[in-house]
This record gives C-alpha cells, structure tokens and sequence, in this order.
C-alpha cells in the first residue's frame, strides 16, 4: 500500500471511529473523539497566517498584477483604451509571469534576420538557427535555440575584441567565458573581449539583462552614456539610440557613472539619464524585465509602445495622424508569434485601425 | 480537476491564497511539534511554500498536495534539526514517516480538516465559532459582537451543522 493511500486510509477509518492496530493511532482516535478538539484548533490560532501571506507575495512577486489594476483605475480618463488591452490578460496573466519560476521561456524567433558575430580581423559569422558550433580565431560558440555560450580562448594571443549583434526580431541569452549571463534583446550590440583578464569589461548599444557571476574581478558594462561596474548581481540596461538611458538593479549593487556623475544603486532602484543628470527612482522591476521572460509590457504613449515594438517585430510603424502618437496604452502580453495578433489586441480598444503591408504597418 | 488544485498547479492567487486560509496555521503547528520553536516554524512553512511556488511541481488533486506539503515540512524540519539549518529541500522521498511521526501526521489532519471548515463559515458565524472555542459563554459572544444572545445560538447552531455535514458527522464536540 502506497503512503498516500495508508494515510488516507487510516484517516478515514479514525474518522469511522474503527478500531485501530497500531498504539499511537489508537491514541490519536481517542483524542479526535474525547471531545476537546479546542486545544488543538487554538493552537493554530497562534500564527499570523495574513502576514505570513503577504510576505509570500513579497517573495512571489505577486504585487505586480494589482498595481497594473490600480493604475487601470487612476487613468480613468483612458478606460475605454485600458479596458480594453487589460481585461483579456488579467485571467492569463498569472500563467504568463514564470519570472520565479527557474524555467528558460522558450522565446519565438519573430524575424527572419539572424544574429552575427563579427570578429575583431572584421570578418562577419551569421549564426543560424540550428545547433551547432563555431570554432573560429579567438571565438568558440555553442549555439543551441536562443542561446550561445561562448567558452574563453588560449591566453598566448593577443586580445581581441568580438561583437554580437542580435537584429530586430531576435532575442537570445549569452553566456560568456567567465559563467555571466547576458539576456540580449533585439538589435542589440555587445562587444566582448575574447578572454577576460584582470577585469570583465564589456560593451553594449541596446537592451540586455545581466546575471554576473562573482568571481572577484570588477564586471563592467560601457554604454553610450556612461559606465556601470559592479561585482556580481543582476541588472537591465537599457540603452536604445535616441532614447532615455536607463539601469534598474534586481539584486546586489551597482554603481553608473556618466561624465559629470556617479551614482550607486540599490535593488528595486532605477537610474534614468537624463540632460539635468542622472535621476534615481524606486520602480517595479518586472516591467523592465519583463522582456526577458517572453513577455511585452507596455505603460506609455503609442509612440514609445509600438518604437519597441518596431523592434520586437522588425516593422516600420507609420501613423496617418500624429493625434495617435498620444493616446496612452497599458498592458502586458506574451510575445506573440505575429505582429497581427499584437495589433489585433492593441485595436480592440477601438481607439484606431490599422493596416498591415510587408513589414509596415500603417495606424489609422 | 478541482479548481483549487488547478489554481495551485497554475500559480493562481486566489488558489494560493486559499492555501493560506487553510493549510498554513495547521503546518505550522505541526512543524513546531518537531522544531519546538514557533518562530522557526514559521519561517520553514514560508521557505517550503515558496520553493513549490517556484518549483514546477504539479499535484493530481488535493490528497497528493496535502501529504506532500506535510512530508515537505517533516522532511525540512527533521533536516533543519540535523543540520541546524543548511539546506530547505523539498524532496519528498527523504524520509519515510516513523510511526510516532505518521500518527502525529493523522492528528493534524484531522483537526486541520475541521480548521479548514471553520475557515470557509461566513464571517459571524466564524467569528462565533472562534469565541467558543476561545471558551466564551453565549452571553459574552453576545456582548462582544453586539447582537442577540437568540442571534448567537442561532448562528452557532447553523455553523455546528454546516462543520457536521462538511467534516461527514464526525463528532465535534469541542462546541457547547
């Protein structure tokens, strides 16, 4: 008899007041039906079960779903559009957010473009999409779906500085030689050394995630704007041409220099950099970090909406009246295959229509 | 499958909510019971039930995620004893339930099942049922929740019944 059924069984048969073969069961049936089961039930009055939950939540991540309600509600201005995009993921929404969970989201490849690797003599890789391995000087990849790990070279070789470049359309999760991992999202640029030495320096120009593994050398991260250096943690940059900068810490600390200033961050904390310096706010992390799970998270003007998603995509987005550039969108959703299913919820606000050609998409 | 279990499988809110109402208290206690600690208790329930939330464990129906939280929690406690703190596993195969320990597994169930019933009473009902067990009269429950000493006894009445129907006419006598 399994354990599951002996436990079942033996409850029953308590409850059945049988009588029982083992001694301490015995014990455990007269106790049910002595009659004073309000010692054991106060017992259990003893713990805070509503706090103990909210730390759950805390630990869970799970406040993020109520504050995109509420904001739902503040904007009330805005219902009809918010409404719209949030009723039909509220339900799903819960399924959707793996972000505990320590699965990989198996994030689709939504353009045909593929990554590159160009090395420092200039020659370009493209790296398809099947398994396979490069092995060429100073780069050796395993590439494996949306993953590439890349393993260190041979120290008696001059240094050299590769490139990965990630289109439009593409997201894929780099490992580097010394364990990190870089979540890089599309068209997106990291320029690496081919082994790291003293230090971990490396270079981006877009969006990527970090996971750096601490192995006692610093870990920077230069961008257009200034530099982040940091030990090992995990933050997002994000930092797209013509586009605020911004750094938002999930754990452990960082700290972002640019010209003029420095700043240090603490986890939950994000620095924007703007033209008067560098601004640090407490944000929800999620929604930074949201692209990395498979999903799109949205709480801006069209405009801002669809310029990433012209990224996701790789489509050109013209508007047949500016008016549109403003109307304000909140929501979140997988990534899906098409952009036609995105626009299909984005128009069920009834706010516009839209037209898709080739890779444009024209809102009207 | 119940909707409950489905909304654990699923990382539901108002499942794991529910989770809460019904299983927390009496996994605590039944932690103490090996930890002798209420402190340490909480904090191995809490451990436990984030390491399944996070996990991708699924469970059948409701049986399968009631044994497996309590041999979660045995298994952690007997671990955090031995250790003194080192690892919060979740493997549920660790340790086979001694007899004395199997015994004191069919106890907390069974005075968590009435738990869970009282958890589910309408709010004055429970409330009622609460002070009773509290060893309050009909008359202070009265004062204290501002109606009727005929509304008390009503109210309690109904509340015994719906716990006799619900927990299949086991005698609950801890009531007046």
């Amino acid at each position: 008899m399994s354990e599951e059924t002996r436990f079942y069984t033996t409850l029953q048969s308590i409850i059945n007041d049988e009588e029982q073969s083992v001694k301490q069961l015995e014990e455990v049936r007269e106790l049910y039906h002595r009659g004073d089961a309000s010692t054991d039930l106060k017992r259990y009055y003893a713990y805070d079960k509503e706090k103990a939950y909210r730390m759950f939540q805390r630990s869970t991540h799970r406040t993020n779903q109520r504050k995109v309600v509420s904001r739902v509600l503040y904007v009330a201005a805005a219902a009809a559009i918010l409404l719209g995009i949030i009723i039909p993921f509220l339900g799903k929404q819960e399924i959707l957010t793996p972000s505990t969970i320590s699965q990989l989201p198996v994030i689709p490849a939504l353009s045909d473009s593929l990554p590159r690797i160009k090395l420092a003599n200039g020659d370009i890789i493209e790296i398809s999409d099947t398994c396979s391995t490069i092995c060429v000087e100073g780069v050796r990849a395993t590439i494996n779906n949306n993953t590439i790990q890349l393993s260190g070279s041979s120290e008696n070789t001059a240094l050299q500085i590769n490139e990965i470049i990630i289109p439009r359309g593409r997201q894929y999760r780099i490992t580097l030689s010394d364990g990190t991992s870089v979540w890089m999202n599309s068209e997106s640029t990291l320029r690496f050394p081919d082994r790291f030495t003293k230090s971990r320096d490396v270079q981006l120009k877009g969006q990527a995630f970090f996971e750096v593994v601490k192995d006692g050398r610093p870990f920077s991260v230069t961008c257009s704007v200034g530099t982040i250096s940091v030990l090992g943690t995990s933050f997002d940059v994000k930092n797209y041409e013509g586009e605020t900068t911004q750094v938002t810490l999930i754990t452990g600390k960082v700290t972002f220099k640019d010209t003029h200033n420095e700043v240090t961050l603490q986890p939950g904390e994000q620095a924007c950099q703007t033209d008067d310096g560098i601004k640090i706010s407490i944000v929800d992390t999620h929604r930074y970090t949201a692209w990395k799970e498979g999903l799109i998270y949205f709480d801006d003007n069209l405009e801002n909406v669809m310029r990433n998603i012209e990224r996701i995509y790789d489509v050109k987005v013209v508007y047949s009246c500016d008016s549109y550039k403003k109307l304000r969108f909140i929501g979140e959703c997988s990534r899906f295959q098409t952009i036609d299913e995105f626009m299909k919820l984005l128009s069920l606000t009834q706010e516009f229509n839209y037209e898709i050609n080739g890779n444009t998409v024209k809102i009207e | 499958m119940e909707e409950f279990i489905e909304g654990i499988n699923k990382r539901e809110e108002k499942s794991w909510g529910n989770l809460f109402d019904f299983y927390y208290a009496p996994l605590c206690a039944y932690a103490e019971k090996f930890l002798r600690s209420h402190d340490i208790a909480e904090d191995i329930v809490q451990e436990t039930l984030i390491k399944i939330w996070t996990s991708s464990n699924l469970f059948d129906n409701k049986r399968h995620l009631t044994l497996y939280l309590y041999k979660a929690i045995y298994n952690n406690s007997i671990c955090y004893l031995r250790s003194n703190r080192e690892s919060a596993e979740i493997t549920s195969n660790l340790e086979e339930l001694s007899e004395t320990d199997f015994a004191a597994t069919v106890k907390e169930e069974l005075f968590r099942r009435l738990y869970e019933e009282i958890q589910k009473l309408p709010e004055q009902r429970r409330k009622i049922i609460l002070m009773s067990i509290d060893g309050k009269s009909g008359k202070e429950i009265a004062e204290l929740l501002q109606i009727s000493l005929n509304t008390v006894k009503v109210q309690k009445f109904k509340a015994v019944g719906t716990l006799k129907r619900n927990t299949k006419n086991t005698p609950i006598l801890f009531l007046l």
